[in-house]
Order: structure tokens, then sequence, then C-alpha cells
């Protein structure tokens, strides 16, 4: 047997090394989902059963908004979920996403330390406020403070991964934290924590969350692979809200605990559809993340977010339950 | 100097070295070999390369055990190193970060001496005076080797052992060396055991010089140096010394 | 002939980032990649100049907020090499000079070795929390093992002919190992503590991830989430500056240290 030389031997480690890697790499038509795995954000597990064309479909987790939006760019994904503070961000900079449908509604909650001193937000004067940058919950959490007559100079900020923050507030390593689902209830649940507020307002913000996020190329140039998505989305949606056995069992695969969720789930709404109170609150929150110094420039949200999709999935939908 | 007490004293001592893979196989470098030094003598032990005189200086400044038999130093056996055995080596062994003044000074701030010895008059002693602040880098060999004898005098060694210390030198330098050498035997000495191959040098040097036959050694023949003290470079010249040069040699070829 | 040598090495120095400078401009000039994947050199350097040297009055988010963030990186640095380095240096003498201290530690430190700090992180966080403590013990872990490794090394191999020297001047062991094996080994240290510090760097990112609020690394973190590639820029910018300098203020302090020397062959011969 021949034995190779150095540069043989080089050539054919490349050669190797190329082909696993063009393997691990995904087929062409695999539709490549993002995601965060928390309960209100389930839905793309589910778009496989209700995706019509025998298309696979793989769904990606992400740990922050700001990734997925970043994966999304860089085309790795062809459809992800986003927090609309994220959205209106990446347009306020110009970047070419559009909002096609809803993902979630509600969600957030200001919790504090269970024998902490906090009664109210103007209390929290001074105080370490764990929070993520990019969240509605971020936003929100800066309103509750103007509300209150604070400004960021006046607390400690410091940025905590979701999942760490109920730990924190236990150790009291942070005072007090603004957060989505189920994070809230179980800090209430273990008996570290006391939720201070729900801060929806009225009819400014409303209870707007989050939102299915894709690019302007994929709609010019996919416009049915993206309805096909936000099809199979509305009927997850809805199957979710009506099979709520489903949405517990698999949101509980993802590591929550069951009673928490339970007791989350009344601040949680799974959604699809955007209709009129939903494009103003949107704007609403455009302006107030101007207000507050968070963006620039103010985006157009008219051509941000694109309804052609949800109504067209509202009238599969109607003909689901009417089938006639 | 009293030579009646008997400074160092062999006696059958044997030494084996343990080679191999396994360790198995043994090498014999000294062989029973027995023979006595007097305090303040000068013994010169020359024998062919490999024969085991690094091996008897190493057992005398404590870095080796014999394997068997005797080795007493001033009547009790020797234990670890100490400054009271120092060594010169053939390599260059002064520590690089340190200056000169602080080479010579490192075994007496080791030993905690309270009031150290003045640097300057020990670099005289060796002729190299001013150059306290130097580093070895900076030096010669012949200066490093003048250097490292001044700090092993610098605390006042009983017994002064010498492992072919100039076989690195040039022919002019070495000679300069010897002189010095026993010079500073005159002045401060010690008993020393100084091992070379060079036969001229033995001749210069000692007072009484050990022949040892070739591996596995054993003590060939003792031919005393039929000269005074002090010594200086007209021994050289002396017929006595090209007689005697012809002696050594003559038992070298026997012993191999 | 000394000062036309230092300007040649600038120059030469100076052509990989100018070339960068030149492509990078030229890109983004002629709108070849959208300004939210490679922004404009220009605004990457006005963000730079705002960080370090603005003031609130000025509309960006981050001006004038230099100071606190490479303060806190620095500190984080600084104490966790420190610490790294008391731990290392002595482990590394006594595990290179003594074979049954070695044969008890050095396997253990080989496999912890094997561990990037990254897959620390998550087991930092449940016993520490969030904070400095998880900074620090990511730090301390990843900066310990170039030194313990490089003085294990220049302690095994320093010249037996020292330590024979000094035992015959009369030093105890622990002499031995304080003035004889720990200067001789030094070349080796120094080379370790070297990459310990850029490693220091790195870990200090990966530290900051979550639970602080000020630092570079967090700067960093805080900017991907809102998406704002300048100021990732900028951060990463300012690591590479203040490394490269606490680099260079490494080599200087070891330099002035009393046992340094150039090695066994470095220097010039005189006589």
């Amino acid at each position: 047997m021949n034995r190779f030389n150095l540069k043989q031997w080089s050539i054919l480690l490349v050669f190797i090394a190329f082909l696993l890697s063009a393997g691990v790499s995904h087929a062409a038509d695999t539709i490549m989902v993002g995601t965060w795995k928390t309960p209100q954000t389930i839905q793309p597990y589910f778009y496989q059963d209700f995706i019509t064309k025998r298309q696979p479909v793989e769904v990606r987790p992400f740990t922050n908004p700001g990734d997925q939006k970043n994966a999304l760019l860089a085309g790795s994904l062809d459809f992800t979920g986003t927090t609309l503070v994220q959205a209106i961000l990446s347009a306020s900079r110009g970047e070419p996403v559009v909002v096609v449908s809803s993902l979630c509604m509600k969600c957030s909650a200001l919790v504090v330390g269970k024998k902490s001193d906090i009664i109210t937000p103007e209390d929290l004067k001074g105080k370490r406020i764990g929070y993520v940058p990019g969240t509605m919950h971020h936003v929100l959490l800066f309103d509750t403070l103007a509300r209150a007559g604070l400004t960021q100079k006046d607390v400690q900020l410091i940025r905590v991964d979701f999942f760490d923050m109920v730990t924190a507030l236990s150790r009291g390593q942070i005072d007090a934290f603004l957060s989505g689902e189920p994070y809230p209830t179980m800090a209430r649940l273990n008996g570290t924590g006391r939720i201070l507020a729900y801060p929806y307002f009225g009819d400014s913000i409303g209870t707007i969350n989050a939102g299915m996020l894709t690019t302007r190329d994929m709609i010019r140039n996919y416009p049915d692979r993206i309805q096909e998505l936000v099809t199979a989305h509305a009927r997850a949606t809805e199957f979710l809200k009506s099979h709520p056995e489903d949405w517990l069992r698999r949101s509980r695969s993802f590591g929550y605990d069951a009673q928490g969720l339970e007791r989350a789930a009344k601040n949680i709404e799974l959604s699809w559809n955007m209709d009129e109170a939903f494009i103003r609150h949107t704007k609403n929150l455009a302006l107030r993340m101007k207000e507050l110094g968070i963006i620039d420039k103010l985006p157009d949200i008219d051509a941000l977010i694109d309804t052609r999709f949800v109504k067209a999935a509202q009238k599969s939908i109607q003909r689901d339950e009417n089938p006639k | 100097m009293n030579r009646s007490e008997q400074a160092i004293q062999f006696r059958d001592v044997s030494k084996d070295f343990f080679n191999g893979p396994d360790g198995k196989e043994s090498l014999s470098i000294l062989n029973r070999l027995t023979f006595s030094i007097g305090t303040g003598e000068f013994v010169v032990i020359l024998g062919p390369s490999g024969c085991g005189k690094s091996t008897i200086l190493n057992i005398l400044a404590g870095f080796e055990r014999q394997s068997s038999g005797q080795v007493t130093v001033s009547g009790s056996e020797v234990g670890r190193p100490s400054s009271e055995h120092g060594m010169v080596f053939q390599e260059d062994s002064l520590f690089p970060w340190l200056t000169v003044k602080d080479n010579l000074l490192f075994g007496p701030r080791c030993r905690g001496v309270k009031s150290l010895p003045d640097v300057g008059a020990y670099l005289e002693l060796v002729n190299l005076p001013g150059f306290e602040q130097f580093l070895p880098q900076q030096l010669s060999g012949g200066m490093k080797q003048r250097i490292a004898l001044a700090r092993l005098l610098i605390n006042h060694p009983r017994l002064l052992l010498m492992d072919e210390p100039f076989g690195a030198l040039d022919a002019q330098t070495r000679e300069d060396m010897q002189e010095l050498v026993v010079s500073v035997q005159m002045k401060y000495g010690p008993t020393v055991v100084f091992v070379t191959h060079d036969v001229d040098e033995a001749v210069f040097l000692a007072d009484r010089i050990l022949i040892l036959s070739s591996r596995p050694a054993r003590l060939s023949a003792v031919i005393p140096v039929p000269a005074t003290r002090p010594r200086n470079a007209l021994w050289r010249e002396d017929a006595l010394f090209h007689r005697t040069v012809s002696e050594v040699r003559h038992a070298l070829k026997k012993s191999m | 002939m000394k000062t036309r040598s230092k300007r040649q090495t600038f120059i030469w120095a100076a052509v990989l980032p100018a070339t960068i400078l030149f492509v990078w401009s030229a890109v983004s000039v002629t709108g070849l990649v959208p300004p939210y994947l490679i922004p404009a050199p220009l605004d990457v350097l006005k963000t730079l100049f705002l960080f370090i040297f603005g003031t609130q009055a000025d509309h960006a988010p981050y001006s004038g907020t230099f100071i606190r963030h490479a303060a806190a990186s620095l500190s984080r640095v600084l104490a966790g090499f420190a610490i790294a380095t008391l731990i290392g240096i002595p482990a590394g003498i006594l595990s290179g000079r003594s074979l049954r201290i070695c044969a008890v530690i050095d396997p253990f430190i080989h496999l912890l070795r094997s561990v990037p700090g990254i897959a620390w992180l998550p087991l930092a966080m449940i016993w520490f929390g969030i904070g400095n403590t998880t900074s620090l013990f990511l730090i301390v872990l990843a900066a310990f093992f170039p030194v313990y490794v490089s003085t294990y090394q220049g302690a095994r191999n320093i010249s037996p002919r020292w330590v024979q020297t000094a035992e015959m001047l009369g030093a105890t062991r622990r002499q031995i190992l304080m003035r004889v094996v720990l200067p001789g080994a030094f070349p080796s240290i120094e080379a370790g503590l070297r990459i310990a510090l850029g490693i220091s760097w790195a870990y200090v990112v990966l530290g900051e991830l979550t639970g602080v609020n000020s630092g570079l690394g967090a700067l960093i973190m805080d900017a991907r989430m809102m998406g704002d590639v300048i100021i990732v820029m900028v951060g990463i910018i300012c690591i590479a500056l203040l490394g490269r300098i606490s680099d260079l203020l490494l080599q200087f302090l070891l330099r002035r240290l009393p046992g340094h020397y150039a090695g066994r062959n470095g220097g010039e011969k005189i006589l």
C-alpha cells in the first residue's frame, strides 16, 4: 500500500472536511424557522402538522430575539419569531424586514422580591433591575419607569438572561425584573417573588408583544412559501388555543413545570392576526420608543407590517370552520 | 599543613550504574577503589576519558552515593552537598540572572551570614577587579570560570573539587588559570581534588597524581610530584617537570 | 540608524490595517454590502470617538461611557490574571521540581484543561449567579493553564548544574526553589504570562455575557441584542487596543523585574 506524503494527506483532509460540511447543511427546500423556547412562542413547533405541501420544516431555537433577526438577515432562516420592539429597531435602521403575522400578546409582568420594600413603581428608584434588551419587556420597563417619573439613570439596569432571572432574584442579586412568562409566575410560585404590575397601559400600546418576521426578498421571491407559513401559523395557533392540553404537553417538554405553566396561562395569549388595533398599537409603540430614546428615526410602520398574508389566512381559517 | 590527618578516605569503593531499557544492564564504573588524601593536599586524578573520574568527584560532593565501600571526609561519611565541598564544573554554572557581585554573594546570603564579605577582595584574588556589576553573558569563558572559583572561595570550603574546569579554554588562558588555582590554594589552604586528562596540567598543579585504569576504575599508580611550593610559571620549564611528565605518561599508557 | 528602523517597522505594521481599511471603505461606499451588515468605517470611527471622548449631550446612547466600561473590564482582567498567576506559578514550580507533587496534580490539571471555558459558564452561573464572581471564576480558570504549563516547563528545564551549584553554596531546598528555580524558569514563565493575559481578555467577554451592567463585553452583548452592529465593532476595537496596550505594559514591567535576563544565550559579549 502506498503511503501518502504530507501534501496528499492535507488535500484529502480538506476534501473530507468539505464533504462533511456540505452534508450537514440542509436540503434546498427545507424551510428554516426560528423561535425561542417559551410557551408563548411555541407555534412554529407545530407548523409541520399544518403545512399543506409536503415540505420539511426545521425549527431552530434561539435564546434572544436579536440573534433570530440577525440569522434571518444572514439568510439562515426563512421565517422567524421576533418581538415587535426588535422589528421596530430593525426597521428604523433601514433593514429590509417585514412583520407578516402576530405571535403572542400580553405575557409580561414586573416582578419584585417578595420581602422587598418595593410597593409602587416609584420605589424602584436606585434598585437593580434585570432586563433583556430589545424585547417588549425592555420597552415596557422603561415605560413603567417613565410613568413613575424615573429615568434609566435612576435605576441600575442589569442585563440578565431570561432563564437566570428567577435565580438572581432569589439570591438577592437583583431587586426586580420585567420579563415574559412563565418566569414571573415561577418566581411567585417558589415564594421568592411578587408581581408588582402587569404593564399594559390601556389603548396606547395595548397588549402587543411578538410577531413573525421575514425579509422583503423572501416575500418578493417566495410569496407562496410565506403564505404557506402564515396559514400554517394561523392554523397552529387556533389548534393550540382550542387544545390547551397539547399546548401544555409541548411546553413541558421545554423543561417548564406543569403547575407554573397552568398558572402562567392566564397571562399568555397566543395570536396570529393583525387587526386595526394591532397596527395602531404598533405605531404607538414606535412613537414611545422614539420618546424614550431607544430609536433615533421613526420607521414607516405601514411599510413594516404586511397584512395580506394574514388576510388570506383568515379566509382559509373560515373555510376550515365552515367546510361547506 | 598537617598531612597526617586524612582528609579524604576511599575504601573499597565501587559504583555501578544501571542502564538499558529496564535498568537491568549494570555498568561498573568504580571497582573497589581505595586511596586517601591528606588535609591541604593538592591531588590530581588522571585517567582515560569515561573512566569514572567525575564520579569520584560527584561522590565527594554529595551528588551521588557509592554502591558499596566507604567514603569519609574528615572522618565522617559524606552527606548532602554543602558549602564545605565546593565544585567547579567544566561548563559555565554562573547564575545568568545575577550580576557578578550577586553571584558571589549567593552562598553567604543563603546561609544567612550577618555581615557580608567584601566582594572586591575576592575579585582581586581572581584578577577581575571592578567587575561587580557585570552580567555573566558579558564575560568570556575564562572570566566566568574565575568568577565561579571566587564564588566558591567566598564560602571558605575545606574541600575544593574541580572537574576538568579549564577544558573549554584556550592554552594561554588555561595556563593563567592553573597559576591562579595554585596561588589560591596557597592562600586559603583547602584540600583540592582536581580531575583532568591533561598530563602537563596535572604535573604543574599536583602534589600527588592518582592514575586510574580504564573502566571499571582501579587505582593504577600514584606518582608524587617532586616540586616545592609556591609554584609558578617557571616550574613548567624545569627539567624535573619534563621528567615527571614522561613518567606520568608512561604510567598512563600502562593503565589502559 | 535606530530611529529609522523604528519608523520602518511602523510602516510595515501599518500595511495590513491600511489595506483592510481601504477595502472596507470601498465596499461600503459602493453599497456592495448593506450598512446593517458592514457599516461605513467613518460611522464606526465617529461612534468610537464619541464613545471615548463624548459627553451626555451628544445624541449617541453610549457616548462618554468608555471610561466606565473599560475600567470595569480592565479591573476584571487584572484581578483574574493576578489570581491565576498567584496560583499558577507556585503550582508549576512545585510540580516541575517534585515528581510526587507532579504525579498528584498534573494529570488532573490537564484533564481540566481540555474543557473550554465556555462550557464552565452554566456551572459558574449556578454556583455564583450573576455578577463579578462568575467573570472572575471564568478568567482565572482559563488563564491558569498557560501560566501553570509554562512555569512547569521552565522549572523542569533549568540547568541541573544551577541546582547542584546552589546546593554546594549552602542553599536549602526552599531557597533553591525561590532563588534558583524561579528566576531560572523566568523566560518560560514570561511567555506563559503573556499568553495568559491575552486569554484573560478573551474570557472577560465571556464572563460579561450576562448579569453585569458595565464592561466592554457587556457592551457588545447589549449591542448584539439591540442589533447595533456599529457598537459591536467599537467594542471589539476597544478590546483589541486595550488588550495590546496591557500586553505591552506587561512586557515593560517584566523587563524591570530584578530576575529578568535575556535568556541563557542572549545579550552581547563585551570581552
